[in-house]
């Protein structure tokens, strides 16, 4: 099957990251005027200002394209499409349902109509050669039938073109005096890979019908999920917790019967208002077990503030992994210490419960970046508690760090007193600088928007604290980063 | 064990080095109530950031709740707690924790910033240390490390009533071999009771 753009839609299409920016589709009725996939976009602007061009942005292609594989989908479970714009379908066996190939071929070219933006020409063959032979052929009436074992005859009015012949192949049939599919079947099977190599012999094999190309049908994301639709406004936990431990077996059940565990689980609250809550359980480790599952909904009830009723529940099942347990040690570890591999379950089992009843932004683990910001020297990521198997990068900074980091900087007030010394007010509160030391000064990202320009001090109080201060070059107002403990 | 220290007190430092000193390579947690905690600081003190989970509790009333979940679960080999000014722990409590700390064989520090009229915060515990005094220490114009006077108030090894002189020295890539920055335990240890012992990291 392959997809044309409606009348609304542009009459070319052309590829930008291509040196020149060729055309790459074109209206069949204006190749009559001479512009031809392959033209250069300058020559087409200005030959032809008025003509309607428009880039070809694949992520935008893909995703229109999704919505014309659903459709497929809706009439036959194995379809395949290695190429945005092109599918294959296997129609075997729906003659009961649909009718004849014929029909068929006309409801999927309605149906894609409908359900998208394209019409689609749709070619019906014995091989994936013959089906795509005959979409390329169906320009005129949008659907061909190709009846099995009549490829030959049906197909030899064909010009080359439409095989899929490489152009210098093309031009040496010519010269042989070879023009149409049917002069090109008749050559003899000895000399055609030789002289017209792996792709000829392909064609040449698919006009005869010996092609064997198995149909390789897209996989779809395994997505495991129930909701309950209440009758009535819910707010007691009890009742609530109830209904959960029902959609939670049936959660189960579906996990086992796909021989699949979950990682996580994603719950989501309807409120009367028609408001959702969405949250994301994290679990210790991928399960499929409905105790497990259950537990943490628990947790998650057990801090769960309803603002008002609750009207419909919904979990689905995350980050799938197939189903089977973790191997533990048999014999424990040094000084009957819980191995290494059960400990860390154990860990992140706490760590999902604190993360249930608090969110996940309670429970955080760290990781250094290359930024020269104090407050930029890290990122936070999700707490996975991974194995420790590689060396971390060796960090080295530019200044003793602090070890408690205010973010964002607290500003302070720096005055001089008469002997020279400084005075930091913070809180209300006077602190006399003993010594300092600095500045340090911090250019980072000057070529950006958000750059920034610090001078750094350490100060020593006459109190005993040390602080991380710096002074802004742009506001030339000071801030307290940080302090030594 | 309990370390104390005023908030001009450096028991941050050394809990951060205890924590990476803890013999095993499971995982860590710190339950940091006012949230200033910095990770790269940890880094520094020798700890493998892989191994470290930051907890941060939504209030001060929801301390215990975590650092019992924490240490029942038996799954980390050290909790660092760094207690905020209000907060405490009660004798059940410290008796529940301490029995489930036994059990799992975690290590649990609680540090906070109590003087010492204010009595212990955390009751039942094994060792309590306290920050007495501590100086800055400038090179080359720049703070590189700080020197502590540690007094061991109890310890159920016979070590109470001693103080330690402690210097943390920050070492720079390059000045010692080709490690990166650390920070390192760096002196031998002088106790008032006569005893001493190096305790230098290397």
């Amino acid at each position: 099957m392959r997809l044309q753009p409606l009348e609304a839609e542009p009459d070319a299409i052309y590829k930008i990251e291509s040196m020149g920016q060729p055309l790459l589709e074109v209206r069949p009725q204006l190749e009559a005027v001479g512009i031809r996939p392959g033209l250069l976009l300058r020559e087409v602007q200005a030959r032809w200002p008025k003509l309607r061009l428009r880039a070809y942005q694949y992520e935008q292609a893909s995703a229109a394209f999704e919505s014309v594989l659903r459709t497929l989908d809706s009439f036959s479970p194995f379809v395949e499409s290695l190429t945005v714009g092109h599918a294959y379908l296997d129609a075997s066996g729906l003659e009961r349902q649909y009718g004849s190939h014929d029909q068929l071929a006309w409801r999927i070219r309605k149906a894609v109509q409908i359900g998208s933006t394209y019409s689609a020409q749709v070619g019906v063959g014995s091989s994936k050669f013959v089906a795509d032979v005959a979409a390329r052929a169906a320009a005129v009436n949008g659907v061909w039938v190709v009846p099995p074992g009549q490829e030959i005859k049906t197909m030899a009015p064909l010009p080359l073109e439409i095989l899929g012949l490489e152009p210098d192949t093309i031009k040496r049939l010519h010269a042989l005096g070879i023009r149409n599919a049917g002069a090109f079947a008749a050559l003899p099977d000895s000399s055609i890979l030789h002289r017209f190599g792996a792709i000829g012999l392909r064609v040449h094999c698919g006009l005869h019908g010996r092609l064997e190309e198995p149909l390789q049908a897209r996989s779809y994301p395994l997505v495991l999920h129930d909701q309950l639709d209440l009758e009535w406004v819910e707010d007691n936990l009890d009742r609530l917790q109830f209904a959960c431990k029902m959609l939670v077996d049936r959660l189960s059940m579906q996990l086992v019967r796909h021989g699949v565990a979950c990682r996580a689980l994603e719950i989501c609250w309807r409120f009367e208002d028609q408001s959702h809550y969405e949250r994301t359980l994290r679990l210790a480790e991928p399960t499929a077990r409905s105790e497990i599952l259950l537990r943490h909904i628990r947790w998650h009830l057990d801090g769960l503030q309803i603002p008002q009723g609750i009207t419909g529940i919904r979990l689905r099942a995350d980050e799938i992994y197939p189903g089977g347990g973790q191997q533990l040690k048999l014999l424990s570890g040094i000084e009957a210490r819980i191995p290494d591999v059960e400990r860390r379950r154990c860990a992140r089992d706490a760590l999902g419960r604190l993360q249930a009843r608090w969110g996940d932004e309670m429970v955080r683990q760290a990781e250094l970046t290359s930024e020269r910001r104090p407050e930029q020297s890290f990122l936070w990521r999700d707490a996975t508690l991974p194995e420790l198997e590689l060396d971390s990068a060796d960090a080295v900074y530019h200044l003793h760090l602090p070890f408690l980091l205010h973010h964002p900087p607290w500003p302070i007030r720096v005055r001089h007193l008469r002997d020279g010394r400084k005075i930091v007010l913070l809180d209300g509160r006077r602190y006399v600088v003993d010594r300092q030391s600095g500045p340090w000064r911090l250019h980072d990202r000057a070529w950006t928007v958000d750059a920034v320009a610090r001078d750094y001090y350490q100060f020593e109080t006459e109190e005993g604290q040390a602080f991380l201060c710096f002074r802004s070059r742009g506001n030339t107002r000071w801030y307290l980063q940080g302090r030594y403990a | 064990m309990e370390m104390g220290g005023a908030d001009t007190g450096g028991p941050l430092t050394l809990a951060l080095l205890w924590l990476a000193a803890v013999p095993a390579d499971g995982p860590l947690a710190v339950i940091d109530l006012d949230g200033c905690m910095y990770p790269p600081a940890a880094v520094v003190c020798g700890i493998d950031l892989r191994r470290l989970v930051i907890i941060r509790p939504p209030s001060p009333r929801n301390f215990f709740h975590v650092i019992r979940e924490l240490t029942r679960c038996g799954g980390f080999d050290a909790i660092l707690g760094l207690l905020g000014k209000a907060t405490c722990v009660s004798l059940a409590e410290a008796g529940q924790l301490r029995s489930f700390a036994h059990e799992a064989r975690t290590a649990v520090l609680l540090i906070h910033d109590a003087k010492p009229e204010q009595g212990p915060r955390f009751p039942l515990a094994d060792t309590r240390l306290r920050v007495a005094d501590r100086t800055w220490l400038w090179d080359d114009g720049e703070l590189s490390g700080q020197c502590l006077c540690v007094d061991m108030e109890r310890s159920r090894l016979g070590l109470a009533d001693s103080r330690y002189e402690l210097t943390l020295r920050l070492y720079r890539q390059g000045t010692h071999g080709t490690q990166s920055d650390h920070l390192y335990l760096d002196s031998t240890l002088r106790t008032r009771g006569q005893r001493a012992f190096t305790a230098t990291r290397g």
